[in-house]
């Protein structure tokens, strides 16, 4: 046999590592039997020099056994993130603090009111912003939300659109 | 009487001390363990999630927004729930979370406030193909150079303009010359940023076609381009410029 074209061949298996090409096991034997072929068949697949090695067969049930335990090491994982901790009670006292100031602010409640530079609303987070459109009705239509510049724009695309 | 060891037998001795360190590390090490074990110190649990309740009587805004906005700010283990007389919302979360609902709903209980909503239709296409309709005058420089940048088209011609004056709550139906119309509800001002427009619909009046028919979310720093168009590659659109400005007395 002369020296196969290692580029087209592993061109092939790259494209399905899964499948053999035609001459692809004539072409290993060759391989083991001609040095000439060894830099360019390295060179085409570097994966080639563990071509001897032992490929031993993974059952389904150690498949099964591993993803179990990397889902254990997960919920591991979750549980400790929720740990109570120390600062957990200095978070609730702290929230606490705020309600108890929203509701002492509340106007008529006391004689207590904001001091200069501070209000009520500041310590109240913003709803996450909505989208710009909210339930379109038109099925089939695309709607790109595009902005900058100082502007919002929605884009609405749809074939049934007489404009 | 002192008494000397040979060499082999001091290494001997050294060694058996070693041995005796480990197997009594060894012993201590298990002791504790079956000690912490046996006191039962279990893997740590997540800690009971100690909810806190609000209740409101909405006064002036619509129950079923308040709603929508507390949902928004729950977290997963809060629950909002509005009481048989349609206008009372008990809202049970977090106090972290609690704490941003009281101030978010006491903001949005307002009396209804005065609005100027600036309703704008232009037609955007292509100068080859050209506007063939009556131009109601010319779209603002700035606005229109900041489109060509964000869209295909290089054509912006001013269909028609208007401004209205609304307070929240109101209906609003505006049918403009050009033949188009434009239709919705206002909403309830959040925070002063972002007005609803609901069952906003724009249409046609000639021949009559609904073309859009949706809820939009009005930012207060931006006017928002809404373009209507058949396809990516059409070669014009329609563009509903709609931007507001809260009037005093908000």
């Amino acid at each position: 046999m002369s020296c196969p074209d290692w580029q087209r061949l592993a061109a092939l298996r790259e494209r399905d590592p899964d499948a053999e090409p035609p001459g692809w096991r004539e072409a290993l034997a060759h391989l083991d039997g001609c040095p000439a072929c060894a830099a360019a068949a390295l060179a085409a697949d570097p994966l080639l020099v563990f071509r001897r090695l032992p490929r031993p067969a993974v059952r389904e049930e150690e498949v099964a056994a591993l993803g179990a335990e990397v889902l254990a090491l997960v919920r591991a994982g979750r549980r400790e993130a929720r740990r109570p901790r120390r600062r957990g009670f200095w978070r609730g006292a702290a929230a606490a603090a705020l309600v108890g100031a929203a509701l002492l602010l509340e106007p008529g409640a006391g004689a207590l009111r904001p001091g200069p530079g501070v209000t009520v609303a500041a310590l109240a987070a913003e709803p996450a912003a909505p989208p710009l459109l909210d339930g379109l009705e038109a099925s089939s239509a695309r709607v790109y939300q595009l902005g900058g510049d100082g502007l919002a724009l929605v884009l609405v695309v749809d074939a049934s659109l007489d404009v | 009487m002192s008494r000397s060891l040979p060499p082999a037998s001091r290494s001997l001795a050294a060694r058996n001390r070693i041995r005796l360190g480990c197997a009594l590390g060894g012993w201590l090490l298990l002791v504790t363990a079956g000690l912490t074990g046996a006191q039962g110190f279990p893997s740590p649990a997540p800690a009971p999630r100690v909810l806190s309740s609000y209740t409101l009587t909405l006064r002036h805004q619509p129950t079923a927004e308040a709603v929508a906005l507390v949902r928004t700010l729950l977290s997963p283990a809060g629950s909002v729930e509005v009481k048989d007389d349609g206008r009372t919302l008990v809202v049970r979360d977090e106090l972290a979370a609690l704490s941003r609902i009281v101030g978010a709903l006491r903001s949005f209980d307002h009396p209804a406030a005065p609005v100027r909503l600036s309703v704008r239709l232009v037609w955007a296409g292509s100068p080859q193909i050209g506007f063939g309709g009556a131009a109601a005058g010319e779209l603002d420089p700035e606005l229109a150079g900041r489109l060509r940048r964000l869209l295909r088209y290089d054509s912006f011609v001013l269909l028609s303009e208007t401004r209205l004056e609304a307070r929240e709550g109101d209906e609003v139906a505006y049918e403009f010359r050009s033949g188009y119309q434009v239709r919705f509800r206002l909403g309830t001002l959040l925070a002063g940023q972002r007005l609803r427009l609901h069952g906003f619909r724009v249409s046609r009046t000639q021949p009559p076609a609904d073309l859009i028919h949706t809820t939009v979310n009005l930012p207060l720093a931006q006017p928002l381009i809404l373009g209507l168009t058949r396809d990516e590659g059409s070669a014009s659109a329609l563009l509903v410029v709609l931007a507001y400005e809260p009037l005093p007395g908000v």
